[in-house]
């Protein structure tokens, strides 16, 4: 290995250190007298002090040395947990992985957070009674000599073309010095960037930089100074000549043997093996998975031409490979899935720090986080279940004194809850707050001009409202979840990933977002129909029943809209009209009813075939217009099926 | 493992210079004197780039990587186009083929160099 590349290791293992700190520190707040935590986290800054100096990182090396400091102090019981150690550990967390990125302090930000850290660490420290010594920060950037550019960045479709990653573009770029404000700016024309960069380098440098997308760049030179930015250093040496302590012999350093250091090594690599992951690059799984579905298509070919000419030596075979490819798809769905419980922590954080700044008390609690799901989905998640923790934190949960009037406790609790139940993963985010007024709702909705004021809704009906683009029942915005997007956003990105949410409220007890998701989504159990020489899909969860039509009745019904079923009307929808365009009928027609949201839809067809294991794969762009087809799969005798989204066919019915 | 250069120029000193270069930083390099000859060389061969002269006679530069990234596995690697020449359509008649880059004669080696690691 080279150097760099041991560097990039030692950057990898400290991130992975920091994470379970972090989970540490979180654990330590509802337990501040549990002393292997504490020991832990002293362990964890020692190591990290230890290595973080052999790799050059020595600014992360004196500043974990004072944390370790403090947390000897506690461990010693000189010093107890408080909530100004935790969230200047915290803090520390954050700035520590900030670091890894940039040892040398080359973003002013950095250097201001650095100070203010080492300044409160110091506070700490010096209550006790222990004297340490602030050293200047090494920074090997010259004051002076700055200047700002600024690069308007217009790409061209080419570059796609030419194996340019325009993330390594810009960090070339990004590492000559500060960049201030990147602006996408978006029309339907085109997308462009205007990017400021505050550094001491050339204009020749930034072209170097930049060599590969240069002709898409037009660089500007604004100012012979940083723009951003004149105060910086007054205020700094001001800060460091408020506080003046003696020099700190530290003769400790000095006497760690190189062996120490090692060992120190070792102990990130076994924390790492403990976890018992290891972390594959997504392009391969894609590649695998792509494999997988081309395996399996390629064994039903094979099973419906055996059927067809029965060798009975073959069989026995074939029925083996059968097997086998079955479990290889199950093993590799397996490998996509991740467990929640990674996500849940950063959102342990967010409950904590949007509590604390909006004075109100909550505890975040979660159940079920080792269920597993898509690892693509878990990351398409975390917006939307940021956003709704969002609202429960600044909408839900009361005040402490407004609780406690109400006889309810002063902390207010945020539950996560993840589980499983069939093919569906099911994730709940509950709070125990003022619940959704129902009349507020209607009120603002008819307001506003979404619902007709003789209309009667459903208590269901009310509270889908909230998720109407252009709702929102805070008074005023909140700096909090006021952010522009509403929770139309947030039922948008679920539905993208074919899934579902739904909120129950109850006035006064609290909230509960429900969202249903697949815990796969490149391989569904569908069910296979046609309609004159056309296939089609429809997952296999959303099928209530089967029924069968005269065509008669159902060309009676084409003014209505609607056939009955049950004692009652529902929708349907004619799909022969929409693609096949003819009007040749066969003597009987199958109608399959699905449903979703609670909500029922006819779908008629010619025949309905059978179940189908769907591998889906995206359709060309000549189907996009057709918004309810969100797939096509490829069946044992090579035709083509499309795979019919009920969400889209659901609004369809109800924009008709 | 060492990465694979695959260096083509008609003019034998400036690719004896480009390749010594190359060979210097730690990569394998592969010579050619013409398109032909590069072709030849594509045969079975990992290459991670390919740096060509332009004007070259019989196989100019750009018809060489027309016929490179026509042929399905080799049309993702990175070609570099070195060039005195400076009109900007043909530059962008480059880079809409799938070039990655087009670089100006005569061009700082230590330059190029670190372009080249950028991308390889």
């Amino acid at each position: 290995m080279e150097l760099s590349e041991f560097k990039q290791k030692f950057v990898e293992d400290s991130s992975l250190l920091l994470n379970s700190l972090e989970a540490d520190l979180m654990a330590l707040e509802k337990e501040p007298e549990n002393n292997e935590l504490i020991e832990n986290i002293f362990r964890v800054m020692h190591t990290l002090k230890g290595v973080s100096s052999m790799y050059g990182y020595e600014n992360i090396g004196e500043l974990t040395h004072k944390i370790e400091n403090i947390y000897e102090l506690i461990r010693d019981k000189k010093l107890k947990v408080n909530k100004e150690i935790l969230d200047l550990t915290l803090v520390s967390c954050d700035h520590i992985k900030q670091l890894l990125d940039d040892p040398n302090f080359s973003v002013q930000q950095n250097i201001d957070n650095h100070e203010k850290i080492e300044s409160k660490i110091i506070k700490i420290l010096s209550k006790s009674g222990v004297k340490t010594h602030l050293k200047k920060i090494k920074s090997r950037k010259v004051t002076g000599g700055k200047s700002t550019f600024n690069i308007l960045f217009y790409p061209r479709e080419s570059i796609l073309k030419r194996n340019i990653n325009l993330i390594e573009q810009f960090r070339e770029l990004f590492i000559l010095g500060e960049h201030k404000i990147i602006n996408p700016r978006f029309n339907e024309f085109e997308e462009n960037w205007s990017i400021f960069l505050v550094t001491e380098k050339n204009m020749e440098d930034i072209e170097d930089a930049l060599f590969f997308i240069l002709d898409e760049c037009k660089i500007l030179k604004i100012a012979d100074f940083d723009i951003f930015n004149e105060t910086e250093f007054v205020k700094k040496t001001k800060e460091i000549n408020s506080l003046s302590f003696k020099q700190y012999e530290d003769d400790e350093d000095l006497i760690e043997t190189f062996a120490e250091k090692k060992s120190e090594i070792d102990k990130i690599k076994i924390t790492k093996q403990n976890t018992g992951r290891i972390s594959v690059d997504t392009d391969k799984l894609d590649k695998l998975m792509y494999l997988v579905s081309e395996l399996i298509t390629t064994n039903s070919q094979l099973n419906l031409l055996s059927k067809q000419n029965a060798h009975s030596e073959l069989k026995e075979y074939l029925d083996k490979i059968n097997t086998l490819s079955n479990e290889f798809r199950n093993n590799a769905l397996e490998l996509r899935l991740v467990p929640i419980s990674d996500m849940a922590l950063r959102f342990q954080r967010l409950v904590r720090d949007l509590s604390t700044h909006l004075g109100k008390q909550i505890e975040f609690v979660t159940q079920g986080t080792n269920t597993e799901l898509d690892k693509n989905t878990i990351d398409l998640l975390q917006e939307p279940l940021m956003h709704i923790i969002r609202n429960c934190i600044d909408h839900g949960i009361q005040m402490p004194e407004e609780r406690k009037t109400l006889g309810k406790d002063t902390k207010g609790i945020i539950k996560l809850v993840a589980f499983h139940s069939g093919n569906n993963v099911f994730i709940q985010i509950q709070d125990d707050g003022k619940g959704i007024n129902h009349e507020e709702i209607l009120e603002k909705a008819i307001q506003k001009g979404f619902v007709d004021k003789d209309r009667t809704l459903s208590e269901k009906e009310v509270l889908d409202l909230i998720f109407l683009p252009g709702f929102s029942t805070a008074q005023n915005l909140t700096e909090v979840s006021g952010r522009g997007v509403g929770l139309d956003v947030v039922k948008r990105n679920i539905t993208e990933l074919r899934g579902e949410i739904i909120v129950q409220s109850e006035l006064g007890l609290g909230t509960i977002f429900t969202i249903k998701l697949q815990q796969s989504l490149a391989i569904m159990d569908t069910m296979l129909f046609s309609i004159n020489e056309t296939f089609f899909l429809i997952p296999l969860e959303n099928v209530e029943v089967i029924t069968v039509h005269n065509p008669k009745y159902i060309l009676e019904r084409e003014r209505a809209k609607t056939i009955a079923y049950n004692n009652n009307l529902i929708p349907f929808l004619d799909l022969r009209k929409t693609f096949i365009k003819d009007n040749n009928y066969p003597e009987k027609l199958e109608t399959i009813i699905i449903t979703k949201n609670e909500k029922l839809l006819a779908i008629v067809a010619d025949k309905i075939i059978g179940e189908h294991q769907a591998v889906l794969k995206n359709i060309g762009k000549e189907y996009k217009e057709l918004e309810f087809l969100s797939g096509a799969s490829i069946l044992a005798d090579g035709n083509i099926a499309l795979m019919l989204d009920p969400g889209m066919l659901f609004d369809r019915i109800k924009s008709e | 493992m060492k990465k694979t250069i695959l260096a083509i120029d008609d003019f034998e000193t400036s690719r004896f210079v480009l390749a010594t270069t190359l060979h210097s930083k730690g990569y394998n390099v592969l010579k050619a004197g013409s398109g032909k000859e590069a072709l030849d060389h594509l045969n079975g061969q990992q290459i991670d780039l390919i740096i060509t002269d332009y004007n070259m006679p019989v196989m100019n530069g750009l018809e060489l990587v027309e016929k490179i990234k026509s042929m399905p596995q080799y049309s993702k690697i990175p070609i570099f186009i070195l060039s005195t020449e400076t009109r900007q359509e043909i530059k962008d008649k480059a880079k809409d083929m799938g070039v990655t880059a087009w670089v100006k004669k005569p061009f700082v080696l230590e330059k190029l160099v670190t372009f080249i690691e950028r991308i390889v």
